[in-house]
């Protein structure tokens, strides 16, 4: 039968008639099986192009996106190395990209993004933040030994004010001289423990950046080279990750080497300034001793104490300069284990059990990490024994 | 392939003082670090108002401030069935407060990981001290039973020690051979030295314990205490009559100096122990050189070299036929241990050893052999009985069948006379004269009656003690009328 050209219903259908209006007439019985309306005519071409359907085409980008996932997967930090799925996610991607009939040019850039994203986590972000560290330890280091010499000078300035060949102070009794020597004994050892710190200073190295991650090339290859293309890149990102977490195993055991410096220093550090803490909480019980004698000797007296009140002032802008900082707490505050440690209990049942009575000596700690809790005196209800 | 990261095998250092967890990442060890960086956690357990328990450095002040809900240094009972601790109005056993130590570890590794996942623990290796006692083993496998830990086996810290120093050596199959290593661990508060012989075959990697030594008294404690006296004698400085806050603070200041000066001394020739205004009117300035310090811990010098030699004596090694000498626990660092080590070895220490951590990544590496993560290699540990093994004897004496030191397995008999024809076969462990002394520790006890005594009204009893590779005690009875054996359990 000759194709109907029109969009016309055939003017009749042998044997049988139809109304004129009719677009879809009901069959005879016994009549021949017809199209009731006949289809319109194709244009006529040499070999139909079938374009997807929006269906069709989102599945194909689906599936491109499912292997794009998929390799992209086999470059994350936790997957296993050399693996021979490289090649096969790989493959799959090609194959994928290919029948998409995706320009391989827009989808690289995709996947460009997708493999910076994958390669910016893992040992990258970490030994970031491990150089950070080490940059910030070494900051600290530098700032300690440089704050010193301004340290011993306080010392110095302190010890100048007493000189024991002073009239007046030779003039004084025997019981204002000795315990004023013996207080100017403790300074004396105070400069000398700073001194020897100068010693301790080594030369600090810090992390050299690590190898880049390896990049896809800006230019996308030929869609036969893909597959292999990806799968040599899928494995270079692999090797990076090995060599990267063996350096990072290296870096940070050097962050370990440099944090110990720094906090070795730091404890031998605070041998001094507990020294100057000590006699600040000392100086009260010698200005008792000395005052019945200040009616007389009040400037001999006067010029000789106080030195720890203006040593231990001193010490904020050097905490200030380098990180350090002290911990103290309030009589008064609930016990915290985090940052304290009890040095000492009093049996008090009118106050609340781990109170904190009083603080019995400063912690310190650097860039807000604790080096040593605040040793407090606190509150217990009984003086119970330990279960052993 | 099993994941070394989400199910990994496990070794854990289950300490007097502290306790660490390392596992096997496929190429190597790796020691845990805690949620707060350290690599290992205090093992003390407190239990809170709530009675939650607080385990490790959150729980240490609770040992001041609420000593009586705070248990430390509960492995020293572990294996003790009359040990109770109450805490909060509830009983606890040593077993129980080394599994909240060691459920603590685990937690802490889990809490890494989502819990989606999927992170599970495969199998662990839990260490104990070489001088531990059968039920002391067994009560160590419970706690780590209890904590939720598969446990793959239990090792001796000493063995361990040792594979951590020869795992690259011991996991391929071409490094075959034999090693006898001295493993020297001096930690804290205790002393133990162990003689083993590695042998690395192809297959198999066997560990002869060929002796062993130690003082559960002896350790880095004992140097700073001897240290403080030695400098507040010099100083003049006395401590009697102070208020207990200045006594506390002047103790703290200078066990903290103390402590300083000694580490100093590991790598300095001579150093200062200076605490200026100690007391009022009082300052500590001494310079002291490593000689001074040597000549201060010669008594306890003297201790070390006496078990040492005795243990080398024990493990009849000729003249050169040490290969290593590991030095283990952090007092190892004093020089001194390691003249005294070369003097009476006359090998070189080796100086790589993480003394701090040997022994977890030791355990750890054990339970990466075991599992088959590393080559496979069947691990055969040829133990020594640590202690002596025997029956309680008329007036309580303790009645020796097996020797310390002698190497598994091992079978003694020995004929007894009873005069009654029902009566108790009590073993016992340890080293005394007699039953009663502290040192000697009951297993349990077995009755036999039914005993056709001779015309004498008394019969011949035949007791055989054998002890297994594994260390299990096998006691067999032989009487007129009766054969009994048991298997005694640990």
């Amino acid at each position: 039968m000759e194709p109907n050209k029109s969009n016309e219903p055939p003017a009749s259908v042998a044997g049988e008639s139809l109304p004129a209006t009719s677009e879809v007439a009901p069959l005879v019985v016994g009549g021949p099986a017809v199209d009731p309306v006949a289809p319109p005519a194709d244009p006529p071409v040499a070999e139909p192009v079938t374009e997807p359907s929006p269906e069709e085409r989102d599945q194909l980008i689906a599936t491109v996106e499912a292997a794009r996932g998929k390799f992209l997967a086999l470059l994350r930090a936790d997957a296993k190395p050399k693996s021979p799925d490289v090649m096969a996610a790989a493959t799959a991607y090609a194959a994928a990209l290919n029948e998409s009939q995706i320009p391989l040019a827009e989808e690289w850039s995709r996947l460009q993004s997708g493999v910076d994203a994958e390669t910016a986590v893992g040992h990258t972000s970490e030994c970031d933040k491990l150089r950070n560290d080490a940059d910030r330890l070494i900051a600290n280091y530098a700032a300690l030994f440089a704050g010193l010499p301004v340290l011993e000078q306080a010392v110095v300035t302190e010890l100048d004010r007493m000189k024991e060949d002073d009239p007046p102070f030779l003039a004084a009794p025997a019981e204002i001289r000795e315990p004023l020597i013996n207080y100017k004994k403790g300074l004396q050892i105070i400069q000398r423990m700073f001194g020897r710190l100068h010693a301790r200073k080594k030369p600090l190295e810090g992390i050299a950046p690590l190898p880049p991650a390896p990049t896809l090339p800006n230019e996308a290859p030929s869609a036969t080279e893909l597959a292999n293309k990806l799968t040599e890149f899928g494995h270079a990102v692999n090797d990076w990750r090995v060599a990267g977490n063996t350096t990072q195993r290296e870096i940070r055991k050097k962050v370990d080497g440099l944090r110990k410096e720094v906090t070795g220093f730091v404890s031998a550090l605070l041998g001094p300034i507990d020294g100057i803490e000590g006699g600040l909480r000392n100086e009260p019980e010698l200005l008792g001793r000395l005052e019945s004698f200040r009616s007389d000797h009040a400037a001999v007296i006067d010029g000789w104490t106080r030195a720890y009140e203006r040593l231990d002032a001193g010490l904020l802008p050097y905490f200030e300069a380098t990180g350090l900082s002290s911990l103290t707490v309030e009589p008064g505050s609930a016990f915290r284990p985090e940052t304290m440690e009890p040095g000492g209990t009093v049996v008090r049942l009118d106050r609340p059990l781990e109170e904190v009575v009083s603080v019995m000596r400063r912690g310190y700690a650097l860039n807000g990490e604790q080096l040593r809790p605040v040793q407090v005196e606190v509150v217990v209800h009984t003086a119970s024994e330990t279960p052993e | 392939m099993p994941d070394d990261t989400l199910n990994p095998v496990v070794g854990i250092d289950l300490g007097t003082t502290y306790s660490s967890i390392a596992r096997w990442d496929g190429e190597r060890i790796d020691v845990y670090r805690m949620h707060d960086g350290q690599e290992s956690i205090p093992s003390i357990v407190h239990i809170q108002d709530s009675g939650t328990p607080l385990v490790g450095e959150m729980a240490r002040p609770r040992l001041m401030t609420d000593p009586s809900n705070t248990v430390e240094k509960a492995k020293r009972f572990i294996g003790d069935e009359t040990k109770v601790y109450t805490l909060r109005g509830k009983p606890y056993t040593p077993v129980d407060i080394s599994s909240l130590v060691l459920q603590r570890l685990k937690q802490d590794v889990e809490k890494r990981y989502p819990k989606t996942a999927g992170f599970d623990i495969a199998g662990a290796v839990i260490t104990h001290p070489h001088y531990f006692k059968f039920p002391q083993i067994a009560r160590t496998q419970e706690a780590a039973v209890k904590a939720g830990l598969p446990v793959l086996r239990l090792a001796s810290e000493p063995v361990a020690a040792a594979l951590d120093y020869g795992f690259t050596n011991y996991s391929r199959m071409e490094k075959t051979g034999s090693e006898k290593i001295l493993v020297f661990d001096l930690g804290g508060g205790t002393f133990d030295v162990t003689v083993i012989e590695v042998i690395n075959e192809a297959t198999k990697l066997t560990f002869k314990v060929l002796a062993t030594g130690g003082d559960d008294m002896l350790g880095g404690t004992n140097f700073d205490e001897a240290l403080a006296q030695w400098a507040l004698n010099a100083q003049g400085i006395k401590f009697d009559g102070l208020k207990p806050e200045a006594k506390s603070r002047a103790v703290a200041n200078l066990m903290e100096q103390v402590i300083k000066t000694k580490r100093e001394l590991s790598s300095v020739d001579s150093s200062y122990l200076t605490v200026p205004n100690i007391l009022p009117g009082q300052h500590m300035e001494l310079e002291i050189t490593r000689a001074q310090f040597n000549k201060i811990l010669e008594p306890s010098c003297e201790r070390i070299r006496r078990i040492l030699s005795d243990t080398l004596t024990t493990a009849r090694l000729r003249s050169g036929e040490l290969n290593k000498s590991l030095m283990i626990g952090g007092s190892s660092l004093i020089p001194v241990m390691e003249d005294i080590v070369r003097e009476e070895t006359g090998v070189d220490p080796w100086a790589d050893a993480d003394r701090h951590l040997a022994v977890c990544r030791g355990a750890a590496f054990l339970a990466a052999m075991d599992d088959g993560r590393v080559t496979k290699k069947e691990i055969v540990i040829e133990e020594v009985t640590a202690h002596a093994l025997g029956v309680r004897a008329a007036g309580n004496v303790f009645s020796v069948m097996i020797p310390a030191n002698r190497a598994a397995p091992v079978q003694a008999t020995r004929i007894y006379t009873v005069k009654s024809s029902s009566f108790e076969v009590q073993p016992f462990q340890g080293h005394g004269r007699l039953v009663t002394e502290p040192t000697v520790t009951a297993l349990k006890p077995i009755s036999i009656t039914g005993v056709r005594l001779g015309p004498n009204g008394d019969a011949d009893v035949k007791i055989t003690f054998s002890v297994n590779n594994q260390q299990i005690l096998f006691v067999k009875i032989e009487a007129p009328g009766v054969s009994e054996q048991r298997q005694l359990e640990v």
